[in-house]
């Protein structure tokens, strides 16, 4: 027996061996059903829910920054965007304590101003409601400039799909996918990865998908941004490799290739105006993260947050905790492009909150799934830290997000 | 609206409705069957995929559940070992979940780090438990490819068609998971580095 045959004979009595002190408990079928019923009803489109975020909209204006409930927010720093007043507010909830990432009992604002999903049913900007006709469950999904949509998908067995709806509605056949979608700033390209690793993208002018480059090797590849603006020209798509040894490649009409500029483990974003964020060394406890500088802007690095998204504009960057565990990020962070953090708000022993994206809604703005207390709300955060209900908090599971919102958020305006 | 069937009397007939009672009765029946018989085996597998009773127990509960959903189609197609099979590995390394247990991610990414710490266990007695601590420690999709290959024993194809990879993904990531796994592994299954280690 060589040294090979050794380690996967004492590999299989290894989990052999452990495997077998599993017994657990007895599954019944009623249980089984129970359960079967949830995933049932959230896979249906559910009916429309529209109440909170009409209410919102007759609501009198009150500057989301301003409305504080009496309780003092961090100022805004100087020389970095203003949140705008782009709420309209009920004089219910308040303003938690600063730096608590506690959305028990918010003011509401106004509706959200991007299209989002709510269990099954697409709500549009102007307040409409649509189906969702994908013929498996969405996941994730991209709004293109052109109108169309891009939707990831995953059957019974979680199985992953990429679904293209056409501007008129209708949906190209399913393709299998690895998962995740990317889409370009200005939405006229999405990429997404099939399962042998090869990049695909679609838009701008394409009739079809079309691989990009060479496959890139590797387990566990995740997409980073999208550059460029039409791929029949020019484009690159950034590909993050999270096997432990984190080397980005760089895919593009010119093959596929390490990634060498910049000493990235993981890319994580590039801003319009050539500024790229992304982390540079991970470990058990911390994540540290850099902005790759340019022009004016020197850049700048941190181990406090993890640094995850430029805002539309370029000028501001969303971040997370370092370090998080747990069902989804426990506390969220802005910081200016001079590497002054605007606020952070947390989690705390005593308010167990937690979210799944957040998503960039204009310039100063995103809006996140937020979860609290057996609660789903899509909640709206200003770089100033102020938030408040986009729509208002509705009962959930605490492992399956009310709302879903599109990769990149909105269309830019042309 | 439709009518139920009446019967040679004109009265209304309650047949219908009994039956597909009975349908669906047999059809539990058949399913509840399936779910005795293949509960502890599916568990252990969660547990290796998992590593804690806890998520085992939710992710065979939640594997089960869509497989009661899709049992008749299931059912008529065979194969429901592989379908369930199917659903418990997508299931542990959906996206939806991974991409929050940021923890998770950390330690994945940390893997080859901590492979390089020196291990000193030359027990027998020790090296299952070495090798189990360095599985656990795999990223989601190796630790699948770890567990179907040399736990469930499947083939390198069926393997693939689990995890919805291509057979060459199934042996390079195979390849690097028993590298890993020797890097760490206790000397007694690395003969050769204790013998330079007594020159």
């Amino acid at each position: 027996m060589n040294e090979y045959d050794d380690l996967t004979t004492q590999l299989t009595r290894s989990l052999s061996d452990h495997a077998d002190v599993m017994t657990g408990r007895s599954l019944g079928l009623a249980e089984v059903k129970g359960r079967a019923r949830g995933i049932r009803r959230r896979r249906a489109a559910s009916a429309v829910v529209a109440a909170a975020a009409a209410v919102a909209i007759l609501v009198p204006a009150v500057s989301l920054a301003n409305h504080t409930g009496g309780k003092p927010e961090p100022a805004p720093a100087t020389q970095t965007p203003s949140p705008s007043p782009t709420t309209t507010g009920t004089p219910d909830g308040s303003q938690p304590a600063p730096g608590v990432l506690d959305v028990s009992d918010l003011p509401t604002g106004a509706a959200p101003t991007m299209d989002y999903l709510e269990n099954g049913t697409l709500h549009f900007a102007d307040g409409g409601t649509g189906q969702v006709n994908t013929r498996y469950t969405p996941a994730q999904f991209v709004e293109m400039a052109d109108g169309s949509r891009v939707w990831q998908t995953a059957d019974d067995t979680g199985t992953p799909y990429v679904e293209i709806q056409d501007t008129d509605g209708t949906f190209h056949d399913p393709v299998r996918t690895g998962g995740g979608l990317s889409v370009n700033p200005k939405h006229s390209i999405v990429a997404w990865l099939t399962p042998a690793g090869q990049v695909v993208v679609w838009g701008a002018r394409a009739s079809e998908p079309a691989p990009l480059g060479d496959p890139v090797p590797g387990s566990d590849l995740r997409l980073g941004p999208v550059t460029g603006d039409d791929c029949s020209l020019a484009c690159s798509v950034i590909v993050n490799v999270r096997d432990g040894r984190g080397q980005p490649w760089e895919v593009s009409d010119s093959g596929s290739q390490p990634l060498r500029d910049g000493g990235y483990l993981v890319v994580n974003d590039d801003s319009e105006g050539g500024l790229s964020i992304g982390f540079t060394e991970i470990t058990d406890f911390k994540t540290c993260s850099k902005l790759l500088g340019g022009g004016e802007f020197q850049g700048f690095a941190t181990c406090k947050n993890q640094l995850i998204s430029f805002s539309p504009d370029g000028q501001l960057i969303q971040a997370l905790p370092s370090y998080f565990d747990g069902v989804g990020p426990g506390g969220i962070a802005m910081y200016g492009l001079d590497g002054k953090q605007l606020f952070e708000r947390s989690a705390t022993a005593q308010v167990q909150s937690y979210f799944t994206v957040a998503t960039w809604e204009d310039d100063t703005h995103v809006l996140a799934p937020t979860y609290q207390d057996g609660k789903w709300a899509l909640v709206r955060i200003a770089s100033d830290g102020s938030m408040e209900y986009a729509v208002a908090p509705v009962k959930g599971p605490y492992d399956q997000s009310r709302f879903l919102l599109p990769t990149g958020g909105n269309v830019p305006v042309a | 609206m439709d009518r139920p069937p009446e019967d040679r009397t004109g009265a209304t007939s309650v047949l219908p409705g009994a039956e597909r009672r009975s349908a669906q009765d047999a059809r539990d029946a058949d399913f509840a069957a399936y779910l005795a018989a293949r509960q502890p085996s599916l568990l252990r597998t969660a547990y290796l995929l998992t590593g804690n009773r806890h998520d085992a127990e939710d992710l065979v509960q939640v594997a089960f559940a869509k497989l009661y959903l899709s049992w008749d189609k299931v059912r008529d197609h065979g194969s429901i070992d592989g379908y369930v099979r199917r659903i418990l590995v997508n299931e542990h390394n959906s996206l939806w979940r991974r991409a929050w247990k940021k923890r998770e991610h950390t330690a994945e990414d940390s893997v080859l780090h901590a492979l390089d710490r020196p291990h000193h266990d030359t027990t027998d007695d020790g090296v299952g438990s070495a090798l189990w601590d360095v599985v656990q420690t795999l990223p989601r999709r190796a630790r699948a490819v770890v567990v179907l290959r040399y736990y469930e024993e499947l083939s390198e194809a069926e393997t693939a068609g689990v995890l919805g990879i291509s057979v060459g993904t199934v042996k390079s990531q195979t390849s690097r998971a028993l590298a890993a796994l020797r890097t760490r592994a206790p000397e007694t299954l690395n003969p050769r580095a204790s013998e330079e280690d007594d020159r």
